[in-house]
């Protein structure tokens, strides 16, 4: 019984009802901080420890810091939003789908991983050495265009968080 | 000279291209330079081949210029190619001539028109075309002339288009002359169909070919069919019953135009097309007896409406319309030559007396009401006595022109091989008809040149004599009148006047080797019987009494008791006065019976099948059925991210299940 | 079958339950900033997946991928947001049925 994976699991599952279903905006963003932390421990257990500590920095650490910023601009705690509801079929409508979209996925990966098999990890395996060298090796084209991305990010944030002359 | 035929067309066609596009640059007399210069280019070319085609054996007459293939689409093939032969060479000289002199009057009458280039420039076009139609080689550069000279007669006849009747009467003209030319389509369509060509050269052969060895019998079907649809087209452009109705009222064209195109050379192309098809109408005996019974009753039927006119113009295209008639007869009964004869000598006189009456017109000031004319004589002589001749050639009256002709004719008619009693009945009518001529003819003269002025003052202290370029003409004109008919003497009289030497009959033996083949298929299938001479004596002096009795009754009625007799004897025949008057309201019947209806029929068409069927219901009702529905389906975009949310999750979960569900 | 073994049948089926629980606060919540942090949610649930499927394949292509993800996020992250706060400049609420002037 890997208790591991089923605490942190629920842990997960709990967060994301938890973030989902509140009204106010705070209890959410703690919903989700518990989110990333159970998905970090994950990691942990997956033999990926440089992907944990990755997610707790920038998910955990940045975005999640990030929106509570926000929250704390933007809005007043215990703030109503006042006008009346007026989609709520299509609301609805998303809901059952999002129902039914589990029930599918959850039927169509049903034995995959009889299917697919599973292979012995080597010594060592998701190491920071090891993620170092596939990265740099094999991805390295595909880093290089993530920088040009993430400079695109930044020229854009500052654009948009200029003031107007 | 052959290699030059194409000549006589290019000229006219120059000078209509110079006067079109330039004309209303160039002066007055620069046009009437370019449009006279060409016709007569025309006429000296023609000229210069017919004596090319004289010098040749009479056998062999024929000269043939081929300037390119114009159509070759799998079997049909069709070329440009021109053809002078005794038959052509005769109607181009006639064409060409009597248009070059017609040219040269026009110069004198139409001096004050301001449209003076445009006038000059359709009349090049018109003679261009006619030459087209007659030294056509094949059916098709025939009815390229055919057509052609359709469009240049509605061109003209609305010349003065600013009047609306004007231009009602070239609509007409040419709405009633494309009926006859869809008939003439449907034949030409036909003989194609059964002989596989429509080139002179190829159909004759084939047809006396198939009729010798046995496959076509007398009176095919086909054959009459073939005939009957062509001699349609000849109705819609020779003025025959039905189609006859344009041409009074194409007397609202100027008179140059009347004459040339009205009387001498387009309504004779229905002739000169019958007469070249003379092999197929031989072989369809049917079918000429139709023309020949049409064309009779067209000549007496035209003759009785023309003797109460009062437009001096309209009794004359009356006068044209029976003329014709008088002509179908000849071609119809198989005496072609004849038919052809009188072509030549009517154009001759019916120019004349069309150019006169213009004189006569231009004197008057522009009125052409008979009731207001009299004693002109004395006032412009030289137009009262060409005028005066070419009505005695009309009449029928020895030794002028008309007199040959229509007695050659009515001779003919009267000795029909193939339907000898039917012959008889038709030279009854001619008869009857030619003294209807003579008396309405000499009506007119009287009323005109003799008695009272009866016009306003003004009027008469404008009469005058028309100037030489009007005169010379009527003098050429009335000249070839009196003379004209002695190229066709028959041998009765050729006999009879030099017992040793008898004057031939020069333009039965000149036209002979085009009509021969027919000739020798009537001598093979018709009834010959043999006439005695006291018979052709006695008609032909029938004749001449009849034609001396119209004018006597004219003198009695409009001479001696003109004050008092037309008036009672209106009164007296009331019924019959109007109906004659009305020209027995056939055009009111027409109306009725086809116009009518076709017109209710058009707005049915217009108003409910394309505005309402097909514009609203075919083109604009989708539209606005695709507009309606696109409209109500954009609203699904209602600008919510979470519908948009919701619809691809939607797609998603379909695709899903589809995928999952076909595993 | 042993459900309590823990295989990649498991993992797979808690990364789709995540992910559908980020489309339901997608698709039902209000708040601007909410639908955000499904968003964010959503994104987890498939790092989760590679991360698995990298463990149970030995292929460390999918820790890499994950890397990658993360550089994306972050800068989405920071736009949205960004995009966020200028929209609430105009409107002085983050209620997302203001912004339906794409209707039709």
């Amino acid at each position: 019984m890997d208790w591991y994976f089923w605490i942190f699991a629920i842990m997960a599952l709990g967060g994301a009802l938890f973030t989902i279903s509140y009204k106010d905006i705070l209890p959410c963003a703690m919903g989700l901080l518990t989110v990333f932390i159970a998905m970090a421990a994950l990691y942990l257990h997956l033999n990926a420890p440089l992907v944990a500590v990755f997610q707790v920095t920038i998910y955990a650490g940045a975005i999640l810091v990030l929106v509570l910023f926000v929250v704390m601009l933007l809005m007043s705690p215990g703030e109503k939003i006042k006008k009346a509801q007026v989609n709520c079929a299509n609301r609805f409508m998303g809901a059952v789908l999002t129902v039914g979209l589990v029930l599918l996925l959850g039927l169509g990966t049903k034995g995959l991983s009889e299917v697919l098999g599973s292979r012995e990890l080597s010594e060592n395996f998701g190491s920071p050495g090891q993620l170092g060298d596939v990265l740099v090796k094999k991805f390295i084209l595909h880093f290089e265009v993530v920088s040009v991305l993430l400079l695109a990010a930044l020229v854009g944030a500052i654009y948009l968080a200029k003031k107007r002359i | 000279m052959a290699d030059y035929l194409y000549l006589i067309p290019l000229f006219p066609l120059i000078g209509f291209l110079i006067n079109g596009l330039l004309g209303k640059k160039m002066g007055k007399p620069m046009v009437s330079m370019v449009g006279c210069l060409s016709v007569g280019a025309a006429f000296l070319v023609a000229l210069l081949s017919f004596n090319e085609l004289l010098k040749l054996d009479p056998e062999h007459r024929q000269l043939i210029n081929t300037l390119w293939t114009w159509m070759a689409v799998g079997a049909f093939q069709v070329d440009v190619s021109l053809l002078l032969d005794q038959l052509s060479g005769v109607m181009i000289l006639v064409v060409t001539g009597v248009g070059f002199l017609i040219h040269i009057y026009s110069t004198g009458y139409m001096h004050e028109d301001e449209s003076y280039w445009r006038y000059f420039a359709y009349l090049n076009m018109f003679v261009f075309f006619m030459c087209c139609l007659v030294l056509g080689a094949n059916y098709l550069v025939m009815f390229v002339g055919w057509e052609g000279v359709g469009l240049a007669s509605y061109l003209l006849i609305g010349f003065w288009y600013q009047g609306m009747e004007n231009a009602v009467a070239g609509k007409k003209a040419f709405v009633v002359n494309r009926i006859g030319d869809f008939g003439f389509a449907l034949g030409m369509f036909l003989m194609f169909w059964t002989f596989g060509s429509l080139s002179y050269f190829d159909v004759f052969p084939k047809a006396l070919h198939m009729f010798e060895q046995g496959h076509l019998m007398l009176n095919a079907p086909v054959m009459v069919a073939i005939c009957l649809l062509l001699f349609v087209g000849a109705t819609g452009k020779s003025a025959q019953i039905p189609l006859y109705v344009w041409l009074p009222d194409a007397m609202a064209g100027p008179t140059p135009v009347s004459a040339l195109i009205h009387a001498a050379t387009m309504v004779t192309a229905g002739v000169y097309m019958v007469a070249r098809s003379n092999v197929l109408y031989t072989l369809a005996p049917t079918a000429s007896l139709v023309v020949a019974l049409i064309a009779a009753a067209t000549a007496l039927f035209a003759a009785t409406i023309g003797i109460l006119q009062n437009d001096i113009k309209k009794v004359l295209a009356y006068s044209t319309v029976s003329q014709l008639g008088y002509m179908f007869i000849g071609v119809g009964v198989t005496a072609y030559w004849a038919g052809i004869f009188h072509l030549m000598t009517h154009a001759f006189f019916k120019a004349c007396l069309f150019l006169c009456s213009g004189s006569v017109i231009h004197a008057m000031g522009g009125d052409q009401d008979m009731r207001n004319m009299g004693g002109l004589a004395k006032k412009m002589p030289i137009t009262y006595v060409t005028m005066l001749l070419a009505t005695l050639a009309i009449a029928g009256i020895p030794p002028l022109a008309g007199f040959f002709s229509k007695d050659e004719i009515l001779w003919r008619a009267f000795t029909y091989p193939y339907f000898p009693v039917m012959g008889k009945i038709i030279w009854f009518m001619g008869t009857l008809g030619a003294g209807i001529t003579a008396f309405y003819m000499f009506r007119l003269i009287f009323m005109t040149f003799h008695g009272e002025f009866r016009g306003t003052p003004e009027q008469a202290r404008h009469l005058h004599e028309s100037p030489p370029s009007m005169t010379v003409p009527l003098i050429i004109l009335a000249v070839l009148s009196v003379t004209g008919g002695w190229l066709g003497i028959p041998h009765l009289i050729g006999h009879a006047l030099n017992h040793h030497a008898p004057i031939p009959n020069l333009l039965e033996t000149f036209l002979n080797p085009v009509f021969e083949h027919s000739e020798r298929i009537v001598a093979l299938k018709g009834k010959i019987y043999h006439y005695s001479h006291w018979l052709e004596w006695s008609l032909m002096g029938l004749s001449v009494a009849v034609a001396l009795g119209g004018i006597a009754m004219a003198f009695h009625i409009y001479i001696r008791r003109y004050h008092e007799l037309p008036a009672r004897l209106a009164r007296k025949y009331a019924i019959h006065y109007q109906l004659v008057y009305n020209k027995y309201y056939v055009d009111e019947i027409y109306y009725y019976l086809f116009v009518l209806p076709i017109y209710y029929f058009s707005l049915f068409l217009w108003k409910i099948v394309d505005a309402l069927c097909i514009d609203r219901v075919g083109v604009n009702g989708p539209a606005w059925l695709v507009r309606r529905i696109s409209v109500g389906t954009s609203l699904i975009h209602d600008g919510y991210m979470q519908t948009y949310g919701a619809y691809m999750l939607l797609g998603l979960v379909a695709m899903l299940a589809f995928f999952l569900g076909y595993r | 079958m042993d459900i309590t073994t823990v295989t990649l049948n498991h993992y797979i089926a808690l990364s789709v339950l995540l992910f559908c629980l980020g489309t339901l606060g997608v698709l039902v919540r209000r708040n601007a900033l909410l639908i955000f942090m499904s968003i964010e949610l959503m994104m987890n649930a498939v790092n989760l997946m590679l991360v698995a499927f990298s463990h149970y394949k030995a292929d460390l292509a999918g820790q890499v991928m994950v890397l990658f993800i993360y550089a994306v996020a972050a800068g989405e992250v920071a736009i949205g947001l960004a995009i966020l706060i200028a929209l609430f400049r105009h409107i002085k609420n983050v209620d997302i049925n203001n912004f339906n002037i794409m209707k039709g």
